[in-house]
């Protein structure tokens, strides 16, 4: 039991089998290192960026952190609290095109408890 | 008002400090009188923390803006509950009701106790006492709850539109009541040990406290699940979020000292233990809050967290300090009167639940804490649910497997190929009809499940059956009678099998939920059609309500909704199903849309439905569906772990010695 229990803190604390997250400017400086690998990426949604196309369920946008930003697609209708301006972290795969595939998009959310204000 | 209250919470803060210093003055230089003073004192800080309390509630439903939670939380067209409901949606306000409840608490405890107050009460009035006063120095004066909002408004923020639905008037309450139970059963034991009492003495004294908080909490977790599923539109109900397993661990160890505290009873074995789960589960009721107030900032929760956080952190370290200390100080009185003679018991199978639940615990934290963990080494990384499902899924299956096997061993000792042969009769027709759903082809998932839920189901049945037929052979007891008779023989044992049952119902719901959904998102126009398993989905189009008080003068929203409704008919084959609404709505008081899914539920499935987004020039919507197996099990699961909880609750006749006897032979849990 400790060992099993002793293994798990080590894989948790120190290995690399966790899912790891950047910054935008992180992700863009390793972009080649990091292609296909599948990372989350934290951002803002930048102002103006936002496109939904219905038909097709694809939903793109950018977000950036100040220093620089990145191109993103999201195939799925957009996530509830999604809005431009906001935090959110992606997870997904920063592909050669240039673009981030995002399987999943979380918003900096509030807590349940807590109005979104 | 608000002065009133202010100064009534301040006045509480000073009477419970008084409380919690005076009876270990008074032991320690032996005036025994002064317990009742301070007695007292707990008493009147009752009385002056309700008059704040009313005072909060009267600005709550007098819409008293002056007062930021209020400003912050509630508005003039909220619906009375939800104004009251508003003290618990700020942070700050949650911790004031809870504080209030384990002051209530205190109380009942001490009135409970009144014949012994002076030979086992003084510590724990003490802790009590001080366990009130850090709430009210928090809610008093780290988080001012009365602070005053400095501009004047005409109207309130209002409460955020996903905290007006009815699971959300009753989860957070019952958390609150679970944990500040929990501060009961700590305290009285805690108070008890330092008094020198054997742990055979107190162990009986809070196992209804226990119960309380035990049963608060599990249902509390349910709910809230149940409102996640019906409130949040993405079709889920869990997601191992950090809040989640906040108020998941304490569950686990409560459980865990449930079962701990009916070996103790019966058996006086695992005393220390018992003593070390009352102290953890005190501690993760304080950790609850630290997680939800933002002390481990997940990239989730990345608030920075409030003022509280730090105090919240010091009195956990003061708690995981201290309290190992004591018990090792004091381990005299709680070690075991006696010990199995072997670990193929019942006591053993107890152990090994105990041993698995804590695990599960332990895991979960573990998991929890990662992100923090690798900020901290500055290697951020985050836990991928599938850690905790794989992890603590598995476990969990464990722990319903040995359900079905622990009534089967004897206690003390029993022997392998006892308890083999006892196994086979529940075990053949669970591995039969694994078989069968395994050879149908339906999924190899629900075979592992008919093993794993159907032995416990199975060993519970055929209890209930021998118990019966043995009433009604020896009692003479129509079996109608002779059922309920059997289960109120003995309500602590059989209350926890009913608590199994909705256990295993429970399980049955996540596994054929997690398994086997299927969940399709399309944009279609009015007439489309499409198919997810063996439902059509048409859609019909989109009916638009603008529900809005608007300004007459500046044409600004000021209450109320816009309500945009998709139109869905299902279809399974030519006849219909349901018709369903789902509706994506523009709060005037929030700036983002608020889905509103449609749900049709029956045992076999659930259809759930959810406007993503439309398009009111060529009413064209988009649709997440989904068809999630046995999700209505989680739910009436949670109302079996009600019913079996209130069963064991309910008091014991102390009078009726001749079932007491028959009990007596057949065992507790």
């Amino acid at each position: 039991m400790l060992a099993v229990g002793g293994y798990l803190l080590y894989a948790l604390v120190f290995s690399d089998s966790l899912t790891y997250y950047y910054t935008v400017s992180e992700l863009m400086e390793q972009a080649e290192a990091k292609y296909d690998q599948s990372v989350r990426v934290s951002g803002e949604v930048v102002e103006g960026s936002v496109d939904w196309n219905a038909d097709d369920i694809v939903l793109s946008f950018e977000i950036g952190d100040g220093s620089g930003t990145l191109p993103a697609v999201y195939r799925h209708s957009m996530p509830d609290g999604f809005t431009e301006g906001k935090g959110v972290l992606l997870e997904g795969k920063y592909r050669s095109d240039g673009v981030f595939h995002a399987s999943k998009i979380m918003m900096s959310c509030p807590s349940k408890y807590e109005s979104g204000n | 008002m608000v002065d009133i209250g202010r100064t009534a919470l301040l006045l509480a803060l000073t009477a419970s400090i008084y409380s919690s210093i005076v009876p270990i003055v008074a032991i320690r230089r032996g005036y025994p009188r002064f317990i009742l003073s301070a007695r007292n004192g707990l008493l009147a800080a009752f009385a002056l923390y309700t008059l704040a309390m009313g005072a909060m509630l009267h600005a709550l439903l007098t819409n008293d803006f002056s007062i930021d939670l209020v400003a912050q939380h509630s508005s003039r067209d909220l619906p009375v509950a939800y104004k009251i409901s508003a003290l618990y949606a700020h942070r700050t306000g949650s911790l004031f009701f809870w504080g209030w409840l384990i002051s209530l608490f205190a109380v009942i405890l001490v009135w409970q106790k009144r014949d012994r107050l002076r030979d086992i009460m003084p510590y724990g009035i003490a802790i009590l006492a001080a366990i009130l006063a850090f709430f009210l120095g928090l809610t008093a004066l780290v988080g001012d709850i009365f602070a005053r909002n400095p501009f004047p408004l005409l109207d309130g923020q209002g409460l955020n539109p996903r905290l007006q639905n009815p699971g959300m008037l009753i989860h957070p309450p019952l958390l609150f009541v679970a944990y500040a139970a929990f501060s009961m059963v700590f305290a009285f034991a805690m108070g008890s040990l330092l008094r020198g009492i054997p742990g055979s003495e107190w162990v009986p004294g809070i196992r209804r406290w226990a119960l309380l908080g035990w049963c608060a909490l599990g249902l509390g977790n349910v709910v809230g699940a149940w409102w996640a599923y019906g409130e949040l539109g993405w079709g889920g109900y869990w997601v191992w979020d950090s809040v989640e397993n906040a108020s998941f661990m304490p569950w686990l160890l409560a459980t865990a000292l449930l079962h701990s505290m009916a070996l103790q009873r019966k058996r006086n074995y695992l005393t220390l233990w018992t003593m070390g789960l009352i102290v953890s589960t005190f501690a993760f009721t304080l950790f609850s809050p630290f997680v939800t107030q933002g002390g481990i900032a997940s990239e989730l929760h990345g608030f920075g967290g409030t003022p509280i956080v730090p105090y919240l952190g010091i009195a956990l370290l003061v708690i995981l300090m201290a309290s190992p200390g004591i018990l090792i100080a004091k381990r005299a009185q709680l070690r075991d009167a006696s010990r199995p003679s072997s670990l193929l018991s019942r006591e053993g199978a107890f152990l090994l639940t105990n041993i698995v639940l804590v695990a599960i615990a332990g895991v979960t934290l573990l998991l929890t804490a990662t992100p923090k963990l690798r900020d901290l080494l500055d290697r951020p990384a985050s836990v991928d649910r599938i850690w905790f499902d794989y992890a603590c899924g598995s476990m969990l299956l464990v722990l319903v497997f040995l359900m079905g096997v622990c009534p089967l061993v004897g206690w003390r000792k029993s022997s392998a190929k006892a308890l083999l042969r006892q196994l086979a009769y529940p075990l053949v027709p669970c591995v039969i009809g694994a078989i069968a759903v395994f050879a149908t082809g339906i999924g190899n998932w629900y075979a592992v499940a008919a093993i794993v839920c159907g032995l416990p189901l199975m060993t519970i049945l055929s209890e209930w059956v021998r118990g019966t037929r043995a009433r009604h052979r020896t009692k003479g007891e129509n079996l109608f009678v002779a059922f309920p008779q059997l289960i109120w023989s003995n309500r602590p044992r059989y209350g926890g099998f009913v608590v199994h049952i909705g256990i295993i119902m429970i399980t049955v719901g996540v596994l054929g939920s997690s398994m086997y959904d299927a969940e399709k998102e399309i944009t279609m126009h009015p007439g489309d059609q499409a198919t997810i398993k063996e439902y059509t989905v048409i859609y019909r189009g989109l009916d638009h309500r603008d529900e809005m008080v608007y300004d007459t003068a500046t044409g600004r929203p000021l209450s109320g909704k816009a309500i945009t409704e998709a139109d869905v008919t299902i279809k399974r084959g030519d006849s219909t199903v349901c018709n369903m609404a789902p509706d994506l709505n523009r709060w005037a008081k929030s700036s983002e849309l608020v889905p509103e899914p449609a749900i049709r539920s029956t045992p076999a499935d659930d259809l759930f439905s959810s406007l993503r987004a439309y398009d009111l020039g060529d009413g064209s919507a988009t649709l997440h569906i989904l068809v999630n197996p046995l999700v209505m099990w989680l739910w009436v699961g949670g109302g079996f772990m009600l019913l079996g909880g209130i069963i064991a609750f309910w008091p014991e006749r102390r009078q009726k010695k001749e079932v007491q006897s028959i009990t007596e032979r057949e065992g507790p849990p």
